[in-house]
């Protein structure tokens, strides 16, 4: 499906000017993980009849990357309790994206229980709807999520630039990564592993690690989103070069339902933004 | 200092000594003044060096603060990076993040050495501290305090700080290190103008800990300047230094040109003045340079004058050369001719011997002497006699070849030198000037009488011209010439080693000093007497005085003394000399009463009154004593009328007058006639021809007996033989004299006149 964005663009303009002053309201919080880990996320409450929205950044970005935090500001203007966690990936306090050759301790499951956490986080503050919004690698560890016995408070998914792992290796690059890890894993070898690994030339994590994120393929997203057990939507960049070509046909003919911004990036940056945040209200919104 | 030395040191000195003093002078100030500048330049130096390390002291104390506040952000943005607090957490893999993070993810400033991170017990994380890193393995939680290193030359410094984990520092995570190459450090902090970074060394050695609030204090350095005062600095230097090479070059150039347009001048000036005061310069005018004039004015009016004066020397050197020209002239010719003179001659002599060493040649030394001069100027006066000598001069110069130069020696003496030539054609010459002086007419000077001259001839041919044989020329002419004065030598002889043997008297010193010494002193002259017999009573009637010399090497004779006394005119001197000497024997009774003496008179002496007045004194012993004068009859000739007066008076107080002589000459029997003669003395040479056969024997006999009738008692020289005394005394001849009846010699050897065996 091809959405036009002109009518609603005078709407969102208007929510998007007055955001600033919403966005003051907004505050930092921080929990501490029964890791002992300490995380931090942004945090606006917003009105209790709308439902919240928990905003995951992409990979090994924080909850300050401009997609994610104007989209937080959009939605946050529209009245929404918005919730942006930034994933400690291994890293206390970690308020920096990670570097693609700093070490990487994390692994997939512990993405997914920090999302879990942050979304009774969110329950705990008394909300009984969340939609959850995602960014290009953010989505997969939201699916990991889903994937894993997630709340029934999630009633919504919305993806936008959804990754597909398989745009930069193939399916047989990352298998013969994944069985590589698989070996030294089971050799007990906790040497550092230095592979290409999503858009990072060089990415530096000790195998158990990167075998967690080995799990993930195009099969299993595209089985995921069209199996998820919310609602799930996918909002594209025609110009997302990120993407491999028929990405979106791929999602399309799994019968995902996807919005493709002509013209837009991976980032939807510039005047796209304001495009991403119409039909992210309106997904929200469910109009 | 010694007055001598100071005179000697005062003493004039060449100018360009002066320049030369001068570019001394200013290169000696130049180098007091640089002397001056170099230790005002030092001090100044010294100045800023003290204030440029002070200010890189302070550079360096800055440097060091700001070095350690660079060192806190450093330690912020650590204790802020999201992988440092994971190592914290979890330094699982502490190695790859120190080693391949820590430094090169861009969080902590380029240039760090290192950087490690700390447990809470002061543990370096990394589980080889000690090869991973020259970080300490441990540190003191409580001392945290930051120090620099020296390790293997190099310093670094060190800085500890806790790591908190939240931004209220209320987590302590643990503790951070971060080591800096210090001066690596300190160069990319900052600029340093004045601390020279290359100089910066730690006094302490390596592994000693200095606190960093101790650390200018404990650093060495140097400054390296302020570069605009440096520059400064060097401008001064520099200028100093060219000004210092202008001023030595303008010097230079001042010195050069001084030398050029003063000194240079003025020794040319000095030098040019020298060569005049030595007489060099020959008239040459100091010439300019190539400008056309001197450089400097007043050298230039020195010039002028100097070329003024040149040109008024130059004049005056004309006319004196004029002068002296005519002063030559004056000295060289004779006023009287005009010809040259006895000093031309004296000066062409040297001149000839000189130029006769290089190019000998043949050499005829001709001597003219005129005959009869003297008796000529006393006749006709003195005037008379100087035309004389122009007529002669004029009528010898006349024969003369052209480019002979006749001199006049003296008196009536001329000579001439004839060069390339030999004896005949000497002779030649001679006989064209004896011609022409016959030719000459003298008449018109009133001169009655034959004009003639004597020449007398002495030659070197060219084979054996040599100087010893030119300097005797001259003698050898005037024996020459006496020669042909003898009569009957036709008036032109030319020498040969014979004519010496007589007449080398003439010209003979030691002859002269006789005749001279017996004038002065006449008991020096020895009478020798020669016996006259008178035929009719066979009895010496009277005794010819003969007189001689006594000289160092033996008795002069006649011979050798007449020609001295009439060469030297010393006729009448030497006459009174004999006169005393015969006066002198007679008063001290040599010759017995009875017996008389003949006295010899010169023709001058016959004329002259002293002598006159000698023999009057004389009279008094006419008493006892029979006096004959013996006079020629050449010397007669010229004052004839004085020598008959004077002889008519000396025959009026009782002397017999007998003419000497008589046929040697022109015996002309007017002569004869007018004159007061009692004796006729025939000469030697005509008694002889009575001997022979022929028509001189028979002329002889007939004028002996013409004479005799005549009232004449005559007198027979030279009577060698009987044969021939008896021929004189057939002839009539009233006395005779010879060797055959006597020879000369002192009175007292001579017998009796009573006793004369003839």
């Amino acid at each position: 499906m091809i959405w036009t964005p002109l009518p609603l663009l005078a709407v969102v303009a208007l929510l998007v000017l007055s955001a600033p002053a919403f966005a003051r309201a907004g505050g930092e919080v921080e929990a501490k993980l029964p890791s002992g880990m300490v995380v931090g996320a942004s945090y606006h409450p917003g009105r209790k009849q709308l439902p919240a929205v928990l905003i995951l950044h992409g990979f090994l970005q924080t909850r300050d990357f401009p997609t994610v935090a104007s989209t937080m500001d959009a939605l946050a203007s529209g009245g929404y309790t918005v919730l942006a966690p930034t994933l400690s990936l291994g890293v206390s306090r970690r308020n920096k994206s990670l570097p693609c050759e700093a070490l990487h301790l994390h692994t997939l499951e512990e993405d997914a229980e920090e999302i879990a956490f942050w979304v009774r986080w969110l329950m705990s503050k008394g909300h009984s709807r969340i939609t959850l919004i995602g960014h290009s690698y953010g989505n997969l560890q939201l699916l990991a999520y889903l994937g894993r016995n997630p709340s029934p408070v999630v009633k919504q998914l919305l993806m936008i630039s959804l990754t597909d792992v398989e745009a930069k290796q193939s399916a047989a690059q990352r298998a013969r990564f994944a069985q590589a890890l698989r070996e030294r894993v089971a050799r007990g070898d906790t040497r550092l592993a230095e592979i290409e690994f999503g858009h990072c030339k060089k990415y530096v994590s000790p195998p158990a690690s990167l075998l967690s994120y080995m799990s993930i393929s195009r099969q299993r997203i595209l089985d995921a989103v069209a199996q998820s057990p919310v609602p799930a939507r996918v909002i594209m960049g025609s110009l997302d070069d990120r993407m491999g070509v028929g990405w979106v046909e791929h999602l399309q003919g799994r019968g995902i339902a996807v919005s493709v911004i002509p013209g837009a990036s991976h980032f939807f940056d510039n005047q796209f933004e304001f495009d991403l945040h119409e039909v992210v209200l309106q997904t929200v919104t469910g109009r | 200092m010694p007055l001598a030395s100071m005179r000697a040191w005062l003493a004039p000195r060449p100018i360009a000594h002066y320049a030369l003093l001068l570019l001394c002078v200013l290169v000696v100030s130049l180098g007091v003044l640089a002397s001056f500048v170099f230790n005002d330049a030092t001090r100044l130096r010294d100045r800023i060096a003290q204030t440029d390390q002070t200010l890189a002291h302070q550079e360096l104390e800055e440097a060091v603060s700001l070095l350690s506040r660079h060192a806190r952000d450093a330690a912020a943005a650590l204790t802020q990076w999201d992988e440092a607090r994971q190592q914290l957490d979890n330094p699982i893999y502490y190695g790859y993040w120190r080693n391949s993070r820590a430094l090169a993810a861009g969080v902590l400033p380029e240039g760090m050495v290192a950087v490690d991170l700390y447990d809470l017990q002061g543990r370096n994380l990394s589980a080889f501290p000690e090869k991973e890193a020259s970080m300490p393995p441990q540190i003191d939680p409580q001392d945290l305090s930051s120090f620099l290193q020296r390790e293997s030359g190099r310093h670094y410094l060190y800085f500890f700080f806790p790591f908190h984990q939240d931004a209220g520092k209320k987590y302590l995570s643990g503790y951070a290190g971060l080591k800096f190459d210090f001066e690596r450090e300190l160069r990319q902090l900052r600029t340093f103008r004045y601390l020279d970074l290359s100089s910066l060394h730690l006094e302490a050695g390596d592994g000693v800990r200095i606190p960093v609030d101790t650390l200018v204090s404990a650093m060495r350095f140097e400054s390296t300047g302020n570069p605009e005062t440096r520059e400064l600095e060097v401008l001064v230097t520099r200028s100093f230094y060219e000004i210092a090479l202008i001023i030595a070059a303008i010097s230079l150039i001042g010195y050069v040109a001084l030398v050029y347009v003063v000194a240079k001048p003025l020794r040319r000036l000095s030098s040019h003045i020298d060569s005049m005061r030595r007489g060099r310069s020959q008239g040459q005018l100091l010439d300019d340079s190539y400008r056309g004039m001197l450089a400097v004015t007043e050298l230039e009016n020195v010039r002028h004058s100097l070329n003024d004066y040149q040109h008024q020397l130059d004049d005056m050197h004309v006319s004196l050369a004029h002068k002296n020209k005519e002063l030559w002239t004056l000295a060289h010719q004779d006023p009287l001719t005009g010809i040259f003179n006895r000093r031309a001659f004296d000066d062409d002599w040297r001149a000839m011997l000189r130029s006769h060493r290089d190019t000998p040649q043949g050499v005829a030394f001709l001597l003219f002497d005129c005959d009869h001069f003297k008796p000529i100027n006393d006749t006709y006066g003195h005037q008379v006699g100087d035309r004389v000598i122009e007529g002669l001069a004029l009528s010898l110069g006349g024969a003369l070849r052209a480019g002979d130069r006749l001199y006049r020696l003296g008196g009536d003496e001329f000579a001439t030198v004839l060069f390339a030539t030999d004896p005949e054609r000497a002779r030649q010459v001679a006989e064209r000037c004896v011609e022409d002086v016959l030719r000459y007419d003298f008449n018109a000077y009133g001169v009655k009488e034959p004009v003639r001259v004597s020449v007398g001839i002495a030659c070197v041919e060219e084979a054996d011209a040599s100087v010893d044989g030119l300097q005797h020329l001259h003698r050898q002419a005037d024996i020459a010439m006496y020669y042909a004065k003898r009569p009957g030598q036709g008036k032109i002889a030319v020498y040969s080693e014979e004519m010496g043997e007589g007449l080398e008297a003439v010209v003979s010193s030691a002859e002269t000093s006789a005749v001279y010494e017996a004038m002065s002193d006449p008991s020096r002259l020895e009478m020798h007497y020669q016996p006259v017999l008178d035929l009719s009573t066979s009895r010496f009637d009277y005794y010819e005085a003969l007189v001689r010399i006594r000289g160092e090497q033996g008795l002069v004779m006649p011979s050798s003394i007449f020609p001295v006394v009439e060469l030297r005119g010393l006729e009448c001197e030497f006459d009174l000399a004999v006169l005393e000497r015969v006066r002198a024997d007679l008063e001290a009774g040599l010759v017995p009463d009875g017996a008389g003496v003949s006295l010899n008179v010169s023709g001058p002496g016959i004329v002259s009154q002293r002598v006159n007045d000698a023999l009057m004194q004389f009279a008094p012993l006419l008493i006892t004593h029979k006096l004959v004068l013996e006079v020629t009859e050449t010397s007669l000739i010229t004052q004839i009328a004085q020598a008959s007066a004077n002889l008519a008076r000396l025959r009026k107080a009782g002397f017999i007058i007998a003419l000497d002589d008589f046929g040697s000459g022109y015996s002309s029997l007017r002569y004869l006639s007018s004159m007061p003669v009692d004796l006729v003395k025939f000469d030697i040479s005509m008694v002889r021809s009575l001997e022979e056969s022929g028509r001189q024997a028979v002329f002889v006999e007939d004028l002996a007996r013409m004479i005799k009738d005549a009232g004449y008692r005559l007198v027979a020289e030279g009577i060698e033989s009987e044969s021939l005394l008896a021929k004189v005394r057939q002839l009539g001849f009233s006395h005779a004299q010879g060797f055959h009846i006597g020879r000369p010699a002192a009175l007292s050897r001579h017998p009796e006149p009573q006793r004369a065996s003839v």
